[in-house]
Protein backbone atom coordinates (compact mmCIF):
# COMPACT_ATOMS: atom_id res chain seq x y z
CA UNK A 1 0.00 0.00 0.00
CA UNK A 2 3.02 2.21 0.47
CA UNK A 3 3.06 2.81 -3.25
CA UNK A 4 -0.32 4.52 -3.12
CA UNK A 5 0.90 7.20 -0.70
CA UNK A 6 1.36 9.70 -3.55
CA UNK A 7 -2.42 9.63 -4.02
CA UNK A 8 -2.85 11.35 -0.65
CA UNK A 9 -1.90 14.91 -1.70
CA UNK A 10 -3.78 14.49 -4.99
CA UNK A 11 -6.98 13.37 -3.31
CA UNK A 12 -6.65 16.12 -0.69
CA UNK A 13 -6.52 18.68 -3.50
CA UNK A 14 -9.59 17.16 -5.17
CA UNK A 15 -11.56 17.08 -1.93
CA UNK A 16 -10.65 20.65 -0.96
CA UNK A 17 -11.68 21.83 -4.42
CA UNK A 18 -14.99 20.01 -4.22
CA UNK A 19 -15.65 21.30 -0.68
CA UNK A 20 -15.00 24.86 -1.83
CA UNK A 21 -17.38 24.32 -4.73
CA UNK A 22 -20.08 22.77 -2.59
CA UNK A 23 -20.00 25.26 0.29
CA UNK A 24 -19.20 28.66 -1.21
CA UNK A 25 -22.11 29.96 -3.29
CA UNK A 26 -21.26 30.58 -6.91
CA UNK A 27 -18.05 28.53 -6.76
CA UNK A 28 -19.34 25.21 -8.14
CA UNK A 29 -19.09 26.21 -11.81
CA UNK A 30 -15.55 27.70 -11.53
CA UNK A 31 -14.45 24.58 -9.66
CA UNK A 32 -15.88 22.31 -12.34
CA UNK A 33 -14.15 24.47 -14.94
CA UNK A 34 -10.86 23.81 -13.15
CA UNK A 35 -11.74 20.11 -12.74
CA UNK A 36 -12.12 19.82 -16.51
CA UNK A 37 -8.59 21.11 -17.00
CA UNK A 38 -7.25 18.79 -14.33
CA UNK A 39 -9.06 15.93 -16.07
CA UNK A 40 -7.56 16.54 -19.52
CA UNK A 41 -4.15 17.08 -17.91
CA UNK A 42 -4.23 13.81 -15.97
CA UNK A 43 -5.65 11.97 -18.99
CA UNK A 44 -3.03 13.21 -21.45
CA UNK A 45 -0.24 12.78 -18.90
CA UNK A 46 -0.82 9.02 -19.01
CA UNK A 47 0.50 9.18 -22.56
CA UNK A 48 2.54 12.36 -23.04
CA UNK A 49 4.02 12.30 -19.55
CA UNK A 50 4.80 8.60 -19.44
CA UNK A 51 6.10 8.09 -22.99
CA UNK A 52 7.45 11.54 -23.87
CA UNK A 53 5.52 11.40 -27.15
CA UNK A 54 3.53 14.53 -28.06
CA UNK A 55 0.08 13.80 -29.45
CA UNK A 56 -1.29 16.91 -31.17
CA UNK A 57 -4.45 15.05 -32.10
CA UNK A 58 -5.33 14.18 -28.53
CA UNK A 59 -8.61 16.09 -28.52
CA UNK A 60 -9.91 13.62 -31.12
CA UNK A 61 -10.27 11.10 -28.27
CA UNK A 62 -12.39 13.53 -26.29
CA UNK A 63 -14.36 14.04 -29.48
CA UNK A 64 -14.85 10.27 -29.87
CA UNK A 65 -16.16 10.16 -26.31
CA UNK A 66 -18.42 13.12 -26.93
CA UNK A 67 -19.78 11.53 -30.10
CA UNK A 68 -20.22 8.16 -28.39
CA UNK A 69 -22.45 9.73 -25.78
CA UNK A 70 -24.05 12.03 -28.38
CA UNK A 71 -24.96 9.16 -30.71
CA UNK A 72 -26.40 7.11 -27.84
CA UNK A 73 -28.51 9.95 -26.47
CA UNK A 74 -29.45 11.34 -29.87
CA UNK A 75 -30.29 8.17 -31.81
CA UNK A 76 -31.19 5.74 -29.02
CA UNK A 77 -33.06 8.12 -26.74
CA UNK A 78 -35.94 5.62 -26.52
CA UNK A 79 -33.74 3.35 -24.39
CA UNK A 80 -34.22 5.79 -21.51
CA UNK A 81 -31.53 5.76 -18.85
CA UNK A 82 -29.95 2.77 -20.59
CA UNK A 83 -28.97 5.17 -23.37
CA UNK A 84 -26.56 6.86 -20.92
CA UNK A 85 -24.85 3.55 -20.18
CA UNK A 86 -24.78 2.86 -23.92
CA UNK A 87 -23.27 6.32 -24.34
CA UNK A 88 -20.29 5.43 -22.16
CA UNK A 89 -19.90 2.11 -23.96
CA UNK A 90 -19.95 3.80 -27.36
CA UNK A 91 -17.53 6.45 -26.11
CA UNK A 92 -15.09 3.65 -25.25
CA UNK A 93 -15.75 1.77 -28.50
CA UNK A 94 -15.20 4.84 -30.70
CA UNK A 95 -12.05 5.90 -28.89
CA UNK A 96 -10.68 2.34 -28.94
CA UNK A 97 -11.23 2.10 -32.69
CA UNK A 98 -9.45 5.41 -33.28
CA UNK A 99 -6.75 4.41 -30.81
CA UNK A 100 -6.09 1.13 -32.60
CA UNK A 101 -5.90 2.78 -36.02
CA UNK A 102 -3.75 5.74 -34.97
CA UNK A 103 -1.67 3.79 -32.46
CA UNK A 104 -1.04 0.85 -34.73
CA UNK A 105 0.25 3.08 -37.50
CA UNK A 106 1.58 6.29 -35.96
CA UNK A 107 3.20 4.86 -32.82
CA UNK A 108 5.79 3.20 -35.01
CA UNK A 109 6.98 6.71 -35.84
CA UNK A 110 9.46 8.49 -33.63
CA UNK A 111 9.07 11.74 -31.72
CA UNK A 112 8.38 14.65 -34.06
CA UNK A 113 7.08 12.42 -36.88
CA UNK A 114 4.48 11.03 -34.54
CA UNK A 115 3.43 14.54 -33.47
CA UNK A 116 2.98 15.63 -37.09
CA UNK A 117 1.01 12.52 -38.01
CA UNK A 118 -1.42 13.05 -35.15
CA UNK A 119 -2.29 16.62 -36.16
CA UNK A 120 -3.52 15.22 -39.47
CA UNK A 121 -5.70 12.62 -37.76
CA UNK A 122 -7.63 15.21 -35.75
CA UNK A 123 -8.31 17.56 -38.66
CA UNK A 124 -9.01 14.72 -41.08
CA UNK A 125 -11.56 13.16 -38.79
CA UNK A 126 -13.35 16.47 -38.30
CA UNK A 127 -13.61 17.12 -42.04
CA UNK A 128 -14.74 13.54 -42.59
CA UNK A 129 -17.63 13.99 -40.15
CA UNK A 130 -18.54 17.40 -41.58
CA UNK A 131 -18.07 16.53 -45.24
CA UNK A 132 -19.69 13.08 -45.23
CA UNK A 133 -22.48 14.42 -43.02
CA UNK A 134 -21.94 11.70 -40.42
CA UNK A 135 -23.99 12.15 -37.22
CA UNK A 136 -25.52 15.39 -38.43
CA UNK A 137 -22.35 16.63 -40.10
CA UNK A 138 -21.44 20.20 -39.26
CA UNK A 139 -24.83 20.73 -37.60
CA UNK A 140 -23.77 18.24 -34.96
CA UNK A 141 -26.08 16.52 -32.51
CA UNK A 142 -28.38 18.68 -30.36
CA UNK A 143 -29.82 16.80 -27.43
CA UNK A 144 -31.61 19.22 -25.12
CA UNK A 145 -35.05 18.87 -26.72
CA UNK A 146 -34.89 15.07 -26.96
CA UNK A 147 -33.66 14.72 -23.38
CA UNK A 148 -36.47 16.91 -22.06
CA UNK A 149 -39.06 14.92 -24.06
CA UNK A 150 -37.81 11.53 -22.94
CA UNK A 151 -36.74 12.16 -19.34
CA UNK A 152 -38.89 15.15 -18.41
CA UNK A 153 -37.43 18.62 -17.76
CA UNK A 154 -36.33 17.90 -14.19
CA UNK A 155 -34.37 14.74 -14.84
CA UNK A 156 -32.89 16.20 -18.03
CA UNK A 157 -31.71 19.15 -15.99
CA UNK A 158 -30.28 16.80 -13.34
CA UNK A 159 -28.39 14.91 -16.04
CA UNK A 160 -26.71 17.98 -17.49
CA UNK A 161 -25.82 19.51 -14.13
CA UNK A 162 -25.30 17.14 -11.19
CA UNK A 163 -24.87 13.85 -13.07
CA UNK A 164 -22.44 15.23 -15.66
CA UNK A 165 -20.30 16.81 -12.94
CA UNK A 166 -20.31 13.67 -10.79
CA UNK A 167 -19.24 11.61 -13.80
CA UNK A 168 -16.32 13.96 -14.46
CA UNK A 169 -15.27 13.86 -10.79
CA UNK A 170 -15.36 10.06 -10.79
CA UNK A 171 -13.28 9.99 -13.99
CA UNK A 172 -10.71 12.34 -12.44
CA UNK A 173 -10.34 10.13 -9.35
CA UNK A 174 -10.07 6.96 -11.43
CA UNK A 175 -7.58 8.60 -13.80
CA UNK A 176 -5.25 9.44 -10.91
CA UNK A 177 -5.45 5.91 -9.52
CA UNK A 178 -4.64 4.58 -12.98
CA UNK A 179 -1.62 6.89 -13.23
CA UNK A 180 -0.19 5.78 -9.89
CA UNK A 181 -0.75 2.15 -10.83
CA UNK A 182 1.03 2.64 -14.17
CA UNK A 183 3.97 4.49 -12.64
CA UNK A 184 4.59 1.77 -10.05
CA UNK A 185 4.10 -1.20 -12.33
CA UNK A 186 6.41 -2.79 -14.86
CA UNK A 187 4.60 -0.70 -17.46
CA UNK A 188 5.80 2.47 -15.73
CA UNK A 189 9.42 1.29 -15.71
CA UNK A 190 9.22 0.24 -19.35
CA UNK A 191 7.88 3.66 -20.28
CA UNK A 192 10.52 5.38 -18.19
CA UNK A 193 13.10 3.56 -20.28
CA UNK A 194 11.31 4.45 -23.52
CA UNK A 195 11.20 8.10 -22.50
CA UNK A 196 14.89 8.21 -21.72
CA UNK A 197 16.34 6.14 -24.55
CA UNK A 198 14.04 4.14 -26.76
CA UNK A 199 16.80 2.22 -28.55
CA UNK A 200 18.50 1.23 -25.33
CA UNK A 201 15.07 0.19 -24.00
CA UNK A 202 14.67 -2.24 -26.91
CA UNK A 203 18.07 -3.73 -26.23
CA UNK A 204 17.02 -4.25 -22.59
CA UNK A 205 14.20 -6.49 -23.80
CA UNK A 206 11.38 -3.97 -23.71
CA UNK A 207 8.74 -4.34 -26.41
CA UNK A 208 8.47 -0.59 -26.83
CA UNK A 209 5.52 -0.59 -29.24
CA UNK A 210 3.47 -2.66 -26.81
CA UNK A 211 4.07 -0.37 -23.85
CA UNK A 212 3.53 2.78 -25.88
CA UNK A 213 0.21 1.32 -27.05
CA UNK A 214 -0.82 0.57 -23.45
CA UNK A 215 -0.17 4.18 -22.46
CA UNK A 216 -1.87 5.47 -25.60
CA UNK A 217 -4.93 3.33 -25.00
CA UNK A 218 -5.19 4.27 -21.30
CA UNK A 219 -4.89 7.95 -22.08
CA UNK A 220 -7.41 7.74 -24.93
CA UNK A 221 -9.95 5.86 -22.80
CA UNK A 222 -9.83 8.43 -20.02
CA UNK A 223 -10.03 11.24 -22.58
CA UNK A 224 -13.13 9.66 -24.12
CA UNK A 225 -14.83 9.46 -20.71
CA UNK A 226 -14.00 13.13 -20.09
CA UNK A 227 -15.48 14.06 -23.48
CA UNK A 228 -18.64 12.04 -22.82
CA UNK A 229 -19.27 13.60 -19.41
CA UNK A 230 -17.84 17.12 -19.49
CA UNK A 231 -19.00 17.88 -23.01
CA UNK A 232 -22.00 15.86 -24.22
CA UNK A 233 -23.74 15.23 -20.91
CA UNK A 234 -23.04 18.68 -19.53
CA UNK A 235 -23.56 20.83 -22.62
CA UNK A 236 -26.21 18.59 -24.26
CA UNK A 237 -24.84 19.13 -27.75
CA UNK A 238 -21.93 17.91 -29.90
CA UNK A 239 -20.58 20.17 -32.63
CA UNK A 240 -17.59 18.99 -34.66
CA UNK A 241 -15.87 22.38 -34.68
CA UNK A 242 -16.01 22.37 -30.86
CA UNK A 243 -15.00 18.80 -30.06
CA UNK A 244 -12.15 18.68 -32.59
CA UNK A 245 -10.86 22.13 -31.59
CA UNK A 246 -7.05 21.72 -31.48
CA UNK A 247 -6.86 24.41 -28.81
CA UNK A 248 -7.87 21.84 -26.17
CA UNK A 249 -4.93 19.61 -27.12
CA UNK A 250 -2.54 22.53 -26.75
CA UNK A 251 -4.08 23.42 -23.39
CA UNK A 252 -3.68 19.83 -22.19
CA UNK A 253 -0.02 19.79 -23.31
CA UNK A 254 0.62 23.08 -21.49
CA UNK A 255 -0.99 21.71 -18.32
CA UNK A 256 1.16 18.57 -18.38
CA UNK A 257 4.40 20.49 -19.06
CA UNK A 258 3.59 23.18 -16.52
CA UNK A 259 2.82 20.75 -13.72
CA UNK A 260 5.50 18.18 -14.50
CA UNK A 261 5.29 15.49 -17.19
CA UNK A 262 5.23 11.91 -16.03
CA UNK A 263 4.38 12.77 -12.43
CA UNK A 264 1.08 12.04 -10.69
CA UNK A 265 0.71 15.38 -8.96
CA UNK A 266 1.99 17.42 -11.92
CA UNK A 267 -1.07 17.58 -14.17
CA UNK A 268 -3.25 18.18 -11.10
CA UNK A 269 -1.25 21.25 -10.10
CA UNK A 270 -0.92 22.24 -13.76
CA UNK A 271 -4.65 21.93 -14.39
CA UNK A 272 -5.46 23.78 -11.19
CA UNK A 273 -3.16 26.68 -12.02
CA UNK A 274 -4.11 26.81 -15.67
CA UNK A 275 -7.86 26.57 -15.07
CA UNK A 276 -7.76 29.08 -12.25
CA UNK A 277 -5.65 31.59 -14.20
CA UNK A 278 -7.74 31.22 -17.31
CA UNK A 279 -10.98 31.72 -15.39
CA UNK A 280 -9.88 34.73 -13.38
CA UNK A 281 -7.89 36.40 -16.12
CA UNK A 282 -11.02 36.33 -18.24
CA UNK A 283 -12.87 38.00 -15.35
CA UNK A 284 -10.19 40.58 -14.53
CA UNK A 285 -8.97 41.27 -18.07
CA UNK A 286 -11.84 40.21 -20.31
CA UNK A 287 -10.62 39.87 -23.86
CA UNK A 288 -6.98 40.17 -22.84
CA UNK A 289 -6.66 36.90 -20.95
CA UNK A 290 -4.72 35.18 -23.72
CA UNK A 291 -2.35 38.12 -24.07
CA UNK A 292 -1.59 38.07 -20.37
CA UNK A 293 -1.51 34.31 -20.32
CA UNK A 294 1.23 33.72 -22.86
CA UNK A 295 4.06 35.62 -21.10
CA UNK A 296 2.96 34.14 -17.78
CA UNK A 297 3.26 30.63 -19.17
CA UNK A 298 6.63 31.40 -20.75
CA UNK A 299 7.83 32.64 -17.39
CA UNK A 300 6.68 29.54 -15.54
CA UNK A 301 8.16 27.18 -18.11
CA UNK A 302 11.49 29.03 -18.02
CA UNK A 303 11.56 28.96 -14.22
CA UNK A 304 10.50 25.30 -13.98
CA UNK A 305 11.73 23.39 -17.04
CA UNK A 306 10.73 20.06 -15.43
CA UNK A 307 7.38 21.47 -14.38
CA UNK A 308 6.45 22.57 -10.92
CA UNK A 309 6.31 19.08 -9.49
CA UNK A 310 9.58 18.12 -11.18
CA UNK A 311 11.16 21.08 -9.43
CA UNK A 312 9.59 20.16 -6.09
CA UNK A 313 10.77 16.57 -6.40
CA UNK A 314 14.35 17.74 -6.84
CA UNK A 315 14.12 20.09 -3.87
CA UNK A 316 12.46 17.59 -1.56
CA UNK A 317 14.68 14.59 -2.30
CA UNK A 318 15.76 12.87 0.93
CA UNK A 319 12.98 14.44 2.97
CA UNK A 320 9.98 12.74 4.52
CA UNK A 321 7.44 14.28 2.15
CA UNK A 322 9.34 12.97 -0.88
CA UNK A 323 7.48 9.68 -1.07
CA UNK A 324 4.18 11.55 -1.22
CA UNK A 325 5.25 13.45 -4.29
CA UNK A 326 5.38 11.38 -7.43
CA UNK B 1 26.15 -24.01 -29.85
CA UNK B 2 24.88 -20.89 -28.15
CA UNK B 3 25.37 -18.21 -30.78
CA UNK B 4 26.32 -18.73 -34.40
CA UNK B 5 26.89 -16.12 -37.08
CA UNK B 6 26.88 -17.52 -40.58
CA UNK B 7 28.53 -15.42 -43.31
CA UNK B 8 26.99 -12.20 -42.04
CA UNK B 9 27.29 -9.09 -44.22
CA UNK B 10 26.07 -5.55 -43.55
CA UNK B 11 26.44 -2.66 -45.99
CA UNK B 12 25.82 1.03 -45.45
CA UNK B 13 25.55 2.44 -48.95
CA UNK B 14 28.87 1.72 -50.61
CA UNK B 15 30.61 0.79 -47.38
CA UNK B 16 30.67 -2.82 -46.30
CA UNK B 17 30.86 -2.49 -42.53
CA UNK B 18 30.75 -6.20 -41.85
CA UNK B 19 31.92 -8.46 -44.63
CA UNK B 20 31.07 -12.15 -44.62
CA UNK B 21 31.87 -12.77 -40.95
CA UNK B 22 31.18 -16.08 -39.23
CA UNK B 23 31.57 -16.69 -35.53
CA UNK B 24 30.61 -19.36 -33.03
CA UNK B 25 30.11 -18.70 -29.33
CA UNK B 26 29.67 -21.65 -26.95
CA UNK B 27 28.19 -21.51 -23.47
CA UNK B 28 30.57 -20.03 -20.94
CA UNK B 29 32.99 -18.96 -23.66
CA UNK B 30 35.28 -16.02 -23.28
CA UNK B 31 35.93 -14.37 -26.59
CA UNK B 32 37.77 -11.19 -27.44
CA UNK B 33 36.96 -9.23 -30.56
CA UNK B 34 39.83 -7.01 -31.51
CA UNK B 35 40.26 -4.47 -34.23
CA UNK B 36 41.04 -0.85 -34.96
CA UNK B 37 38.44 1.91 -35.10
CA UNK B 38 36.08 1.36 -38.05
CA UNK B 39 36.85 -2.33 -38.43
CA UNK B 40 33.18 -3.28 -38.00
CA UNK B 41 33.18 -4.42 -34.38
CA UNK B 42 30.28 -2.27 -33.22
CA UNK B 43 28.27 -3.07 -36.35
CA UNK B 44 28.79 -6.74 -35.58
CA UNK B 45 27.34 -6.17 -32.09
CA UNK B 46 24.45 -4.25 -33.57
CA UNK B 47 23.73 -7.20 -35.86
CA UNK B 48 23.80 -9.66 -32.97
CA UNK B 49 21.62 -7.55 -30.69
CA UNK B 50 19.17 -6.73 -33.47
CA UNK B 51 19.72 -3.02 -33.99
CA UNK B 52 20.40 -3.84 -37.66
CA UNK B 53 19.32 -6.74 -39.82
CA UNK B 54 22.13 -8.20 -41.94
CA UNK B 55 22.01 -7.87 -45.72
CA UNK B 56 23.32 -11.37 -46.09
CA UNK B 57 23.94 -14.32 -43.84
CA UNK B 58 22.06 -15.69 -40.85
CA UNK B 59 22.31 -15.56 -37.08
CA UNK B 60 21.31 -18.46 -34.83
CA UNK B 61 20.83 -18.49 -31.07
CA UNK B 62 20.46 -21.87 -29.38
CA UNK B 63 19.73 -23.37 -32.78
CA UNK B 64 16.93 -20.89 -33.50
CA UNK B 65 17.18 -18.51 -36.45
CA UNK B 66 17.07 -15.01 -34.96
CA UNK B 67 18.22 -13.11 -38.05
CA UNK B 68 14.93 -11.23 -38.39
CA UNK B 69 13.87 -11.04 -34.74
CA UNK B 70 13.47 -7.60 -33.11
CA UNK B 71 15.98 -6.56 -30.41
CA UNK B 72 13.61 -7.03 -27.47
CA UNK B 73 12.92 -10.65 -28.41
CA UNK B 74 16.65 -11.35 -28.62
CA UNK B 75 17.09 -9.81 -25.18
CA UNK B 76 14.38 -12.13 -23.85
CA UNK B 77 16.23 -15.10 -25.31
CA UNK B 78 19.37 -14.10 -23.43
CA UNK B 79 21.44 -11.61 -25.40
CA UNK B 80 22.63 -8.62 -23.37
CA UNK B 81 25.09 -5.89 -24.20
CA UNK B 82 26.69 -2.70 -23.00
CA UNK B 83 27.44 0.34 -25.14
CA UNK B 84 30.76 1.95 -25.95
CA UNK B 85 29.27 5.32 -25.06
CA UNK B 86 27.05 4.39 -22.11
CA UNK B 87 23.32 4.84 -22.59
CA UNK B 88 21.82 5.11 -19.15
CA UNK B 89 18.17 5.93 -18.55
CA UNK B 90 19.29 9.34 -17.29
CA UNK B 91 16.35 10.48 -15.22
CA UNK B 92 16.01 7.12 -13.48
CA UNK B 93 18.12 6.24 -10.46
CA UNK B 94 21.02 3.83 -10.79
CA UNK B 95 18.98 1.23 -8.93
CA UNK B 96 16.00 1.68 -11.26
CA UNK B 97 18.27 1.35 -14.29
CA UNK B 98 19.53 -2.03 -13.13
CA UNK B 99 16.03 -3.08 -12.02
CA UNK B 100 14.74 -2.39 -15.53
CA UNK B 101 17.30 -4.92 -16.75
CA UNK B 102 15.91 -7.54 -14.36
CA UNK B 103 12.26 -6.73 -15.15
CA UNK B 104 12.72 -7.26 -18.85
CA UNK B 105 15.70 -9.03 -20.41
CA UNK B 106 15.59 -12.79 -19.84
CA UNK B 107 14.98 -12.61 -16.09
CA UNK B 108 11.54 -10.91 -16.32
CA UNK B 109 10.90 -10.67 -12.58
CA UNK B 110 8.35 -8.43 -10.86
CA UNK B 111 9.05 -4.87 -9.79
CA UNK B 112 9.81 -5.57 -6.11
CA UNK B 113 12.09 -8.51 -6.81
CA UNK B 114 13.83 -6.56 -9.58
CA UNK B 115 14.68 -3.74 -7.18
CA UNK B 116 16.09 -6.29 -4.73
CA UNK B 117 18.13 -7.97 -7.46
CA UNK B 118 19.36 -4.57 -8.58
CA UNK B 119 20.94 -4.03 -5.15
CA UNK B 120 22.77 -7.34 -5.45
CA UNK B 121 24.18 -6.55 -8.87
CA UNK B 122 25.19 -3.06 -7.78
CA UNK B 123 27.12 -4.59 -4.88
CA UNK B 124 28.70 -7.06 -7.30
CA UNK B 125 30.09 -4.38 -9.60
CA UNK B 126 30.89 -2.13 -6.64
CA UNK B 127 28.65 0.92 -7.11
CA UNK B 128 26.00 0.12 -4.49
CA UNK B 129 26.65 3.45 -2.76
CA UNK B 130 25.47 5.28 -5.87
CA UNK B 131 22.14 3.46 -6.09
CA UNK B 132 19.87 6.45 -5.37
CA UNK B 133 21.69 8.83 -7.66
CA UNK B 134 20.17 9.88 -10.97
CA UNK B 135 22.03 7.89 -13.61
CA UNK B 136 22.86 10.96 -15.70
CA UNK B 137 24.91 12.33 -12.79
CA UNK B 138 27.38 9.42 -12.82
CA UNK B 139 30.89 9.71 -14.22
CA UNK B 140 31.47 7.90 -17.54
CA UNK B 141 33.25 5.12 -15.68
CA UNK B 142 30.44 4.69 -13.17
CA UNK B 143 27.99 4.63 -16.05
CA UNK B 144 29.93 1.74 -17.59
CA UNK B 145 29.80 -0.21 -14.36
CA UNK B 146 26.08 0.51 -14.11
CA UNK B 147 25.59 -0.79 -17.64
CA UNK B 148 27.45 -3.95 -16.70
CA UNK B 149 25.17 -4.42 -13.68
CA UNK B 150 22.13 -3.70 -15.85
CA UNK B 151 23.21 -6.22 -18.47
CA UNK B 152 23.93 -8.87 -15.82
CA UNK B 153 20.55 -8.26 -14.20
CA UNK B 154 18.96 -9.35 -17.48
CA UNK B 155 20.28 -12.87 -16.72
CA UNK B 156 21.78 -13.23 -20.19
CA UNK B 157 23.32 -16.33 -21.72
CA UNK B 158 25.70 -14.23 -23.75
CA UNK B 159 27.03 -10.88 -22.66
CA UNK B 160 28.43 -8.52 -25.29
CA UNK B 161 30.79 -5.93 -23.83
CA UNK B 162 31.66 -2.90 -25.94
CA UNK B 163 34.93 -1.32 -24.82
CA UNK B 164 33.87 -1.86 -21.24
CA UNK B 165 37.35 -1.54 -19.80
CA UNK B 166 38.57 1.36 -21.94
CA UNK B 167 39.52 4.26 -19.73
CA UNK B 168 39.65 2.23 -16.53
CA UNK B 169 42.74 2.21 -14.38
CA UNK B 170 44.69 -1.10 -14.25
CA UNK B 171 43.30 -1.92 -10.83
CA UNK B 172 39.71 -1.60 -12.01
CA UNK B 173 40.52 -3.59 -15.15
CA UNK B 174 41.82 -6.45 -12.98
CA UNK B 175 38.78 -6.24 -10.73
CA UNK B 176 36.37 -6.35 -13.68
CA UNK B 177 38.27 -9.25 -15.27
CA UNK B 178 38.02 -11.20 -12.00
CA UNK B 179 34.33 -10.39 -11.84
CA UNK B 180 33.72 -11.52 -15.41
CA UNK B 181 35.64 -14.76 -14.82
CA UNK B 182 33.52 -15.37 -11.74
CA UNK B 183 30.18 -14.90 -13.47
CA UNK B 184 31.35 -17.04 -16.36
CA UNK B 185 32.16 -19.86 -13.97
CA UNK B 186 29.15 -19.48 -11.71
CA UNK B 187 26.40 -18.66 -14.19
CA UNK B 188 27.95 -20.14 -17.32
CA UNK B 189 27.49 -16.87 -19.22
CA UNK B 190 29.44 -16.51 -22.43
CA UNK B 191 31.29 -13.22 -22.48
CA UNK B 192 32.24 -11.52 -25.72
CA UNK B 193 34.47 -8.56 -25.16
CA UNK B 194 35.30 -5.99 -27.78
CA UNK B 195 38.47 -4.04 -27.49
CA UNK B 196 40.39 -1.51 -29.53
CA UNK B 197 43.53 -1.01 -27.48
CA UNK B 198 43.49 -2.98 -24.26
CA UNK B 199 45.42 -5.99 -25.58
CA UNK B 200 46.77 -6.87 -22.18
CA UNK B 201 43.26 -7.17 -20.75
CA UNK B 202 42.25 -9.37 -23.67
CA UNK B 203 45.37 -11.47 -23.30
CA UNK B 204 44.50 -12.02 -19.68
CA UNK B 205 40.78 -12.57 -20.09
CA UNK B 206 39.89 -14.10 -23.44
CA UNK B 207 40.42 -17.72 -24.39
CA UNK B 208 39.73 -17.07 -28.02
CA UNK B 209 40.27 -13.94 -30.07
CA UNK B 210 38.87 -12.78 -33.38
CA UNK B 211 40.68 -9.95 -35.12
CA UNK B 212 38.68 -7.75 -37.45
CA UNK B 213 40.08 -5.56 -40.18
CA UNK B 214 38.05 -3.45 -42.62
CA UNK B 215 34.87 -5.38 -41.87
CA UNK B 216 36.46 -8.76 -42.48
CA UNK B 217 37.56 -11.43 -40.10
CA UNK B 218 41.34 -11.30 -40.30
CA UNK B 219 41.95 -14.29 -38.10
CA UNK B 220 40.40 -16.26 -35.27
CA UNK B 221 41.98 -18.66 -32.82
CA UNK B 222 43.31 -19.17 -29.34
CA UNK B 223 44.46 -15.95 -27.73
CA UNK B 224 48.17 -16.75 -27.50
CA UNK B 225 48.25 -17.98 -31.10
CA UNK B 226 46.43 -14.99 -32.53
CA UNK B 227 48.40 -12.35 -30.69
CA UNK B 228 51.65 -13.85 -32.01
CA UNK B 229 50.44 -14.29 -35.55
CA UNK B 230 52.65 -12.33 -37.98
CA UNK B 231 49.65 -11.00 -39.94
CA UNK B 232 48.10 -9.56 -36.78
CA UNK B 233 51.37 -8.01 -35.75
CA UNK B 234 51.80 -6.54 -39.20
CA UNK B 235 48.40 -4.88 -39.65
CA UNK B 236 47.52 -4.15 -36.09
CA UNK B 237 49.81 -4.63 -33.16
CA UNK B 238 53.16 -3.44 -34.49
CA UNK B 239 54.98 -5.67 -32.00
CA UNK B 240 54.14 -8.95 -30.26
CA UNK B 241 52.20 -8.85 -27.00
CA UNK B 242 54.01 -10.56 -24.20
Amino acid sequence: MLKFKPLVPVFIIYIILLLIGATIPGMWQPIMFVMFYIAIGVALNNFLGLTGYVDFGYVAFLAMGAYGMGVALGYFTYLGTLAIALGFVLALVFSTILCTVVGGVALRLRGAYFAIATIGVNEGLRYLIEGARIWGGSEGIVLSGKLRQTFGPEFANFLSTVFADVCLIVVVFIASIVTVYLINSKIGYALLAVREDEDAAKIMGINVTKYKLIAFFTSATIGALVGASAWTLKLTYVFPEDVFFIHYTVEAIVIVMLGGAGTLLGPVIGGLLYGYLKYYLSVILPGFQLLAFAPLLVLIVVAFPDGIVGYLKRKLRNTKVYEYIV
Amino acid sequence: MLLRLENVTKKFGGLTAVDNVSLVVEEGDSIGIVGPNGSGKTTLYNLISGVYMPDKGRIFFEGKDITRLPPHTRASLGIARTFQIPRPFGAATVRENVAIGAMFGRAKVGVDEALKLADEYLKLVGIYDLRDKEAKLLTPLEKKLMELARALAMKPKVLLLDELMAGMNPKDVDRIIDLLQKIRREENIAVVSMVEHLMHAIAKFAERVMVMHQGKKLIEGSTSEVLRHPKVIEVYLGKPIT
